[in-house]
């Protein structure tokens, strides 16, 4: 079966470099603009089982992300663990240690109410 | 015989009898006032019919006309006559819309199959085989066709692109007349569910005929795409008046 998937695994791109198109039997390739030739179906079937193989194998990583709390949220705790340390004593490398300067003043200058 | 001539200011006024004056007496226009010749003057004619200058330029009366009916001008070079007003309809026209939803594959223009008839006066709207409409009157026509578009699961934010497009007789339009709608290709700004029109007017012959096809991107994830049943996505038709 021909899909888009299969197709951008072989490195084409929809509507820049092939058209597909189903009237109700089936997709197939209804324009091929590519300077590249146009692949065959077994090529293609074969270039989405490995896109499906492929996808499939990062599963967990989805379910990972979904389940994460905000980046946002993370980069709080760790800019608040980090600001503990350099109260604390600990010289940290400049560049952090601007980075907390400038969350501490943006903090300051809207305070929650 | 001789003519005696007498002057008129031998005649008492009122002292000519009708019995005095010739049968075949001639009055010209001049000597005639304006504004002195009244309706009563005129013929009787037929109630109803109206006067007009004929070809020869004499007037003539145009008999009463058919009830309803409205004078109609054909210009200098003939008659007006008593004419019907043309019937002010929109057909032929449809409406039909899907009723459930309809899988489609991704990055692919997939035909819309509106299965459900809402309303239909005159052409064919085939909502079992092949989903076209045939108008069967030449004319110029208003198409319109709305579509909810989806996926199912996932991050609701990773719709690349969708678009809506009529097909005639088979083809997409030409590029200088074609009728897209469509989100363009930028990752994570689009949200899951869209809702694109797309409307225009078109001339179409009698056996022309028209379609709606789908296309929904959605490269980032293996989750199916559908358009929108249960009436949310329906496609119309309906013929400009006089057109």
């Amino acid at each position: 079966m021909i899909t888009s998937k299969g197709l951008i695994k072989l490195g084409f791109e929809p509507s820049i470099d092939f058209s597909l198109r189903d009237d109700g039997n089936g997709t197939y390739i209804a324009k091929w603009f590519s300077d590249k030739p146009k692949p065959t179906t077994a090529d293609i079937e074969a270039a989405h089982i490995e896109w499906k193989t492929q996808y499939d194998a990062q599963e967990y990583s989805r379910n990972r992300k979904a389940e994460y709390a905000p980046i946002g949220d993370q980069l709080d705790a760790i800019l608040k663990w980090a600001n503990l340390m350099r109260m604390d004593g600990t010289n940290l490398p400049e560049d952090l240690d601007q980075t907390i300067a400038q969350w501490l003043s943006v903090k300051q200058k809207y305070p929650k109410s | 015989m001789a003519t005696t001539k007498i002057r008129s200011s031998s005649i008492t006024d009122g002292q000519v009898a009708n019995a005095d004056l010739s049968s075949t007496i001639g009055v010209t226009g001049d000597q005639i006032a304006d504004d002195a010749v009244t309706l009563a003057k005129m013929a009787d004619g037929t109630q109803g019919g109206v006067i007009h200058y004929g070809a020869a330029g004499a007037p003539v009366e145009l008999a009463a006309g058919t009830d309803g009916y409205f004078l109609k001008t054909r210009g200098a070079g003939a008659n007006p006559l008593w004419a019907e007003v043309v019937a002010g309809n929109n057909t032929p026209m449809f409406s039909a819309y899907l009723s459930s939803d309809q899988n489609i594959a991704d990055a692919t223009d997939v035909k819309v199959e509106f299965d459900t008839i809402t309303i239909t006066d005159g052409g064919t709207y085939d909502n079992s085989t092949n989903y076209r409409w045939t108008p069967g009157v030449i004319g110029k026509y208003v198409i319109k066709t709305s579509l909810g578009l989806y996926h199912v699961g996932g991050n609701n934010t990773d719709i690349a692109a969708a678009r809506v497009r009529f097909y005639i007789n088979g083809s997409e339009p030409s590029p200088e007349f074609k009728f897209d709608n469509y989100y363009g290709y930028t990752q994570n700004t689009l949200p899951g569910w869209v809702h694109l029109q797309s409307d225009a007017v078109i001339s179409m012959n009698a056996t022309d005929y028209l379609e709606v096809y789908a296309y929904i991107d959605h490269r980032w994830t293996a989750y199916q795409n559908y358009i929108a049943g249960n009436q949310a996505s329906y496609f119309s038709a309906f013929k400009l008046i006089g057109s």
